[in-house]
């Protein structure tokens, strides 16, 4: 599948002018790309930065109607407004929005049920690697030696793999995509509303706020972890896993750039010795080598 | 002859007479039913006749035999129903309210440790107000106990549900029946609970009429929804709200059950005259309120009980009525006052406990005494926690005790 430029320049306004977003602001990007592909969507959200960004009621920056509701209530909420729209006979897509703490963390359950299921659902999980919301917390989606303010010497454990649970499921569509390369995630949102079922895009979006970064350079943070092999780019499809046109080349460590070059332009990253980095980097190649073997 | 004659011609092959017999057969069915049913099954029945689009349910005992027969009643194509097999009382309350955001009636129930796992989504549907219709079959909580008692649900009496307290089978059908319209009614617009308790209703079998579908649905008009989830007028429901708009949203919630006091017995007669037996009053009087020594106040079968107690001590020429509270939110003080102004002493027996103060109703009923400065001389009694056997003659015990310390 094969998204033209013209046809993502055309596409409707669906984050307006007034939100709340922090400049440089990841999920934003993530957002406008994402729901913007969508045919009629109704999109759900959880605690996370995105309950916020929206503006104060009763002014709302998305155009799109949304439903805000508790935190581990995402998949839920949304598998009830999807069976409904299928007893109204009404065309819908519907959509959770959701961060990475609502998905590796405290709603894992929820999905979990929804995706046995198989309900009707695109699940979005726009992942920055902590819970921004509440000011820079260590998530399951934390990697190792990262500073947050509740792993103030870095974190110790490594970054738990939610694309892999969530293939355990078996689900009809999984993929990656990074604000760093928007054509790929667009047409990766474009493929997944062509199927019916539960559908998981994990979108890798840098916030500037809670990994002291320079707003100014948040897209080409998202090139750099695809560049560094941090964050792999790929698709799993009945079971299938395929990596990526975007990023099969840094399947092999050869083909990645140095992850200082990655680390160095955040400050949560700043203290890490030398042993973090090197345990962080056997984490990430550990993770490669066990996508690989879905291939 | 073959055996397989229609109704019709086997009518006909009888004469004339036997044809007027056959109409009215036919008729019958259209007339009320009366089955033997537990009210786990008068809840599924009761659900069945109003016709919910979406159901999101996870089993829990006492109220299991409700979502199976239920799920059972939806496999079957009895009912035009999507029924969400959810994996946990969290993502039930979630469901539904997505659900009926997104235009459908919407129909749940659940009982103790599972309406306490659902608590954070109880009160999000309670304060955004969902109007979603939950049987809830109470059940002692923690340590594992699975009898009846009324802690689970009167540890959310403040969050923004109607709740209702039935006494027998077939007060569950009716109240649920009516929690509907109650629920939907566009100047109430709140969820409601139904609360019955467990195994003593949900697990016993008693007679229960069953009103037709037609009847029914002259009743309960479809689904119709206030606000709705909708790509051609998209809003957001539950955005963030700063102090002002939550003031302005509490206090509309106050006046959606200022409204429901007064359109729940305008409701419950509507039912009454359509459908027939329920009363359009807000809390049952058993007994002569005249010429009563003792009034005593309870809810659920508790309170059916002590209608037996009224009879069993009225043969020892010692006169008492029951109060028997059938909706506990809205509160009904002004039903309450004017009954309790008209009797000696009052006994209010609670099945749940505030811990570190007394019995919920007792708590309340004692706050509108001395708002309205009522005289009256005032006894509470927590009886039936756990499961314990509360029976007529333990009752009158504690009117005896009464009327002797005196």
């Amino acid at each position: 599948m094969n998204v033209k430029i013209p046809e993502m320049m055309d596409r409707p306004e669906v984050l307006l002018r007034g939100n709340f977003a922090c400049a440089g602001c990841g999920l934003s990007i993530a957002y406008k790309t994402s729901i913007s592909a969508l045919n009629r969507p109704i999109v759900v959200i959880p605690a996370c930065c995105s309950s916020v960004i929206q503006s104060l009621h009763p002014n709302v920056a998305y155009n799109v109607p949304t439903l805000n509701i508790a935190f581990a209530a995402h998949a839920s909420a949304a598998s009830g407004i999807a069976r409904a729209k299928k007893m109204r006979g009404e065309d819908t897509t519907t959509v959770v929005w959701s961060g990475d703490g609502g998905t590796y963390d405290i709603g894992l359950s929820t999905w979990s049920g929804a995706a046995e299921r198989n309900e009707n659902i695109i699940h979005f999980c726009y992942d920055n690697n902590f819970y921004s919301n509440t000011g820079a917390q260590r998530s399951g989606a934390t990697p190792r030696g990262a500073v947050t303010t509740t792993t103030p010497r870095g974190k110790r454990e490594k970054r738990k793999s939610i694309a892999r649970i969530m293939a355990a499921h078996d689900i009809p569509y999984i993929a990656t995509a990074s604000i760093g390369y928007l054509r790929d995630l667009y047409t990766k949102v474009k493929k997944a509303s062509m199927i019916e079922g539960y559908r998981f895009i994990l979108i890798d979006a840098p916030c500037p706020t809670g990994w002291n970064s320079d707003p100014a350079i948040t897209p080409e943070l998202g090139e750099l972890s695809v560049k560094t092999g941090y964050f792999p780019l790929f698709e799993i499809e009945e079971g299938k896993l395929t990596f990526s046109k975007r990023g099969i080349r840094y399947k092999d460590p050869i083909n990645r750039l140095s992850i200082e070059k990655y680390l160095e332009k955040q400050g949560r990253f700043k203290s890490m010795t030398s042993e973090q980095t090197k345990l962080l980097t056997d984490d990430l190649q550990y993770e490669w080598d066990m996508l690989s073997k879905l291939e | 002859m073959c055996s397989c004659l229609s109704r019709k011609e086997e009518a006909e092959s009888l004469g004339n007479d036997s044809r007027v017999e056959v109409k009215e057969m036919v008729q019958s069915l259209e007339k009320p039913q009366t089955k033997l049913m537990t009210g786990a099954e008068a809840v599924a029945t009761a659900a069945k006749l109003s016709r919910p689009q979406v159901i999101a349910a996870y089993p829990i005992t006492p109220q299991t035999k409700i979502v199976e027969t239920l799920s059972g009643m939806v496999a079957r194509g009895e009912m035009d129903t999507e029924y969400i097999n959810v994996e946990s009382e969290h993502s039930a309350m979630g469901a539904v309210i997505g659900a009926s955001l997104a235009g459908t009636r919407t129909f749940t129930a659940t009982s103790s440790h599972g309406l306490l796992y659902m608590g954070e989504l109880v009160w999000w549907a309670g304060m955004t107000r969902i109007p979603v219709v939950m049987p809830v079959v109470n059940r002692s909580l923690n340590p594992w106990n699975i009898w009846p008692d009324h802690q689970d649900a009167m540890a959310f009496r403040d969050a923004g549900w109607i709740q209702f307290y039935a006494k027998n089978n077939q007060e569950v059908l009716d109240l649920t029946i009516c929690a509907f319209k109650i629920a939907e009614h566009h100047k109430i617009w709140m969820p409601v609970m139904v609360c019955l308790d467990g195994f003593i209703l949900s697990h016993t079998s008693a007679q229960v009429e069953i009103p037709s579908q037609a009847i029914v649905d002259a009743f309960l008009p479809p689904f119709e929804p206030l606000a709705m989830l909708d790509p051609d007028n998209p809003f957001a429901h539950g955005s963030l709200t700063d102090s002002e708009g939550i003031w302005e949203q509490r206090m509309s919630l106050i006046d959606g059950f200022n409204n429901a006091r007064v359109l729940i017995p305008q409701i419950l007669k509507e039912y009454t005259d359509k459908i027939g037996r329920l009363g359009d009053y807000l809390i049952e009087v058993t007994g002569n309120i005249e010429e009563a020594e003792c009034a005593i106040m309870a809810l659920g079968t508790l309170g059916e009980e002590a209608e037996q107690t009224v009879e069993f001590l009225s043969e020892k020429n010692i006169k008492t009525v029951v109060f028997r509270l059938r909706v506990f939110r809205p509160f009904p003080r002004k039903e309450l006052i004017s009954l309790i102004k008209r009797v000696p002493r009052l006994l209010v027996i609670d099945r749940a406990v505030s811990f570190g103060n007394a019995g919920q109703l007792a708590i309340e009923i004692q706050a509108e005494l001395f708002a309205h400065k009522v005289d009256v001389l005032f006894y509470q009694k927590i009886m039936g926690l756990g499961g314990m056997d509360v029976t007529y003659a333990d009752i009158a015990v504690e009117v005896e005790n009464i009327l002797k310390e005196e």
